[in-house]
């Protein structure tokens, strides 16, 4: 694993607009950052990232099918009661997932770490998957990379094409989620999905209790870039639970929401202890395994509410409104350093396969949202 | 090889050479394939002046090749046929159909997409060679709730704000931004 400097494209925001990437710029900082790019070897990909990927989804699936058939599991994750039997149902129904995206640490020489598995609404898709691709088509064709990704998404969203109209939602007001969707529908419709976008602000009930869009139709199928915890929250929550009694059909399906819940880690750790891609976690109230952790609430995004603890004091903390769901500690794991770049690798599971690689780097050990994408080859 | 040999995008890259993918406002908001300007028209989704044009537009983008070879091996053996132009002869592909697509909030159709066959025989890709896999159902079939005496009538029935919904809005804890 090496980082390597290189002079980005002239024309590269040229490229990115002319494929409907305009969210090349966040927060008034470069976030496509293809002034630099990483190389691995492929056994690095293979055996490091690839492999432990796919090895832990599985226990991911043992670890839902357990809980499945323990009710303290679901509370320990602060799902709510009176969401357990539709994350039951989904499970047992084999509800489709369409993806989910690993977060691992790795240098190119130990372990690759597992930090947390974002199962539910994973963001940088689009740049994983395709831009990505497209920069190495240009710069590098005869090099390979590790990315099957938008395949693997377009396989898994063929299951929904015969099934009637299919609807995709963000939230309003925000350019990168809305181009998430765009992705994930272009892909539905290259699969032979009829799509229609509608904000999930926009989505109303009618009278039969059915989920309508603004035209009045139907919304028998929903891919929401919504997590399912603000779904807990909203008044429309118990609605969802009675249209999904009703048959309709949520992507990341119910049993996603044990996934997208920090508690996993420790979880995963109680059943797998000591193996080499996991670190040790534990829940806040039981007995810290290790000196140096970090603190991550149970339902957290972007890096924040995150705190550092350094010897049993805490030594710093990010800001955040996450965390009356309670913590979940985990040793602590420091991201490599490439020139004052630390790395963190993302990995794709797309249609149940480990399937692509996307790397986005910070100047700080926390990835937060000023993060950069950096893309990578396989040489 | 762990990367894919060929990836494109039907939608996304389309909108924004249209000129047209605004983030907030304009974007594909719905795409149905349809055989021809009959289907289209009887999915009730477009107006029969809109399903002529789409399919009209899908023809004029349909390539045309100087020979059979060429042709054949962009869509496959059985896909073209030689026409002739003002004195000229060319290849071209036959069109299966096209992919329409609509823009959020009004009725107005981005450009649709012609459909043609893939050089392997089994399936549907479009001009550019971007593949497209068939529906599973035939379009009249899947888009039958739109045309439900309920949804026709629905805009002379409305007494409410939310249309025929009793209410609206009740996702959204916030409107907080979704990155993970």
């Amino acid at each position: 694993m090496q980082r390597h400097s290189i002079a980005p494209r002239a024309n590269w925001r040229e490229i990115a607009e002319q494929n409907g990437f305009l969210f090349h710029h966040a927060h008034g900082q470069i976030y496509w950052d293809e002034s630099a790019y990483y190389s691995f070897s492929l056994t690095e990909i293979e055996e490091q990232l690839e492999d432990p990927a796919q090895e832990i989804y599985a226990m991911c699936l043992e670890l839902v099918d357990e809980a499945c058939r323990d009710d303290e599991i679901l509370k320990k994750l602060a799902i709510p009661e009176p969401y357990w039997d539709m994350a039951r149902q989904s499970w047992l129904k084999h509800d489709k997932s369409i993806y989910g995206r690993f977060d691992f640490s790795y240098n190119g020489e130990d372990p690759a770490k597992l930090l947390e598995f974002n199962a539910d609404t994973p963001t940088s898709l689009y740049e994983s998957a395709f831009f990505q691709w497209l920069w190495l088509e240009q710069l590098f064709p005869d090099l390979d990379q590790f990315n099957s990704i938008q395949e693997k998404l377009c396989d898994a969203l063929g299951a929904f094409s015969g099934h009637g109209l299919m609807h995709f939602s963000s939230v309003k007001g925000t350019e990168e989620d809305r181009a998430t969707v765009e992705y994930v529908m272009d892909c539905a419709a290259q699969a032979g999905v009829s799509v229609k976008f509608i904000y999930m602000e926009n989505i109303g009930i009618g009278a039969d209790g059915h989920f309508l869009d603004l035209e009045d139709e139907r919304i028998n199928t929903l891919f929401k870039l919504y997590p399912w915890e603000y779904i807990w929250e909203d008044a429309y929550g118990h609605d969802v639970i009675n249209g999904y009694r009703d048959g309709l059909k949520l992507v990341e399906p119910p049993w996603k929401m044990i996934l997208s819940n920090k508690g996993i880690l420790p979880l995963l750790w109680q059943r797998h202890q000591g193996h080499p891609n996991l670190l040790p976690a534990w829940f806040e109230e039981e007995t810290p395994l290790a000196a140096n952790y970090v603190t991550k609430p149970l339902l957290g995004r972007e890096g924040a509410s995150i705190g550092l603890v350094f010897q049993g004091k805490l030594a710093s903390q990010t800001k955040g409104i996450y965390g009356k769901e309670g913590y979940v500690c985990q040793e602590f794991c420091g991201l490599p350093n490439f020139d004052r770049n630390y790395p963190v690798c993302g990995l794709w599971i797309a249609n149940g396969l480990s399937c692509g690689l996307g790397i986005r780097e910070d100047a700080q050990m926390v990835t937060g949202d000023l993060s950069r994408f950096v893309p990578h080859v396989i040489l | 090889m762990k990367k894919s040999k060929h990836l494109s995008l039907v939608l996304m890259g389309a909108m924004a050479l249209a000129g047209c993918s605004g983030a907030e406002t304009e974007s594909a908001d719905k795409t149905t394939i349809f055989k021809n300007t009959q289907e289209c028209v009887a999915s009730g989704q477009y107006t029969q002046e809109q399903c002529v044009k789409m399919e009209a537009d899908a023809k004029a983008q349909t390539p045309q090749f100087a020979t059979r070879e060429e042709c054949v091996k962009q869509f496959g053996e059985s896909a073209c046929a030689q026409q002739s132009s003002g004195g000229g002869n060319f290849w071209m592909p036959a069109l299966l159909g096209f992919m329409a697509g609509r823009m959020l909030g009004g009725g107005s159709a981005a450009p649709a997409q012609g459909l043609y066959q893939n050089p392997s025989g089994n399936g549907f890709q479009t001009a550019k060679g971007a593949p497209v896999t068939a529906p599973k159902a035939p379009p009249a079939a899947r888009t039958a709730p739109a045309t439900s005496p309920a949804a026709k009538a629905a805009p002379t029935q409305r007494t409410s704000p939310f249309g025929n919904a009793v209410s609206r809005g009740g996702f959204s804890s916030g409107g907080r931004a979704i990155g993970a």
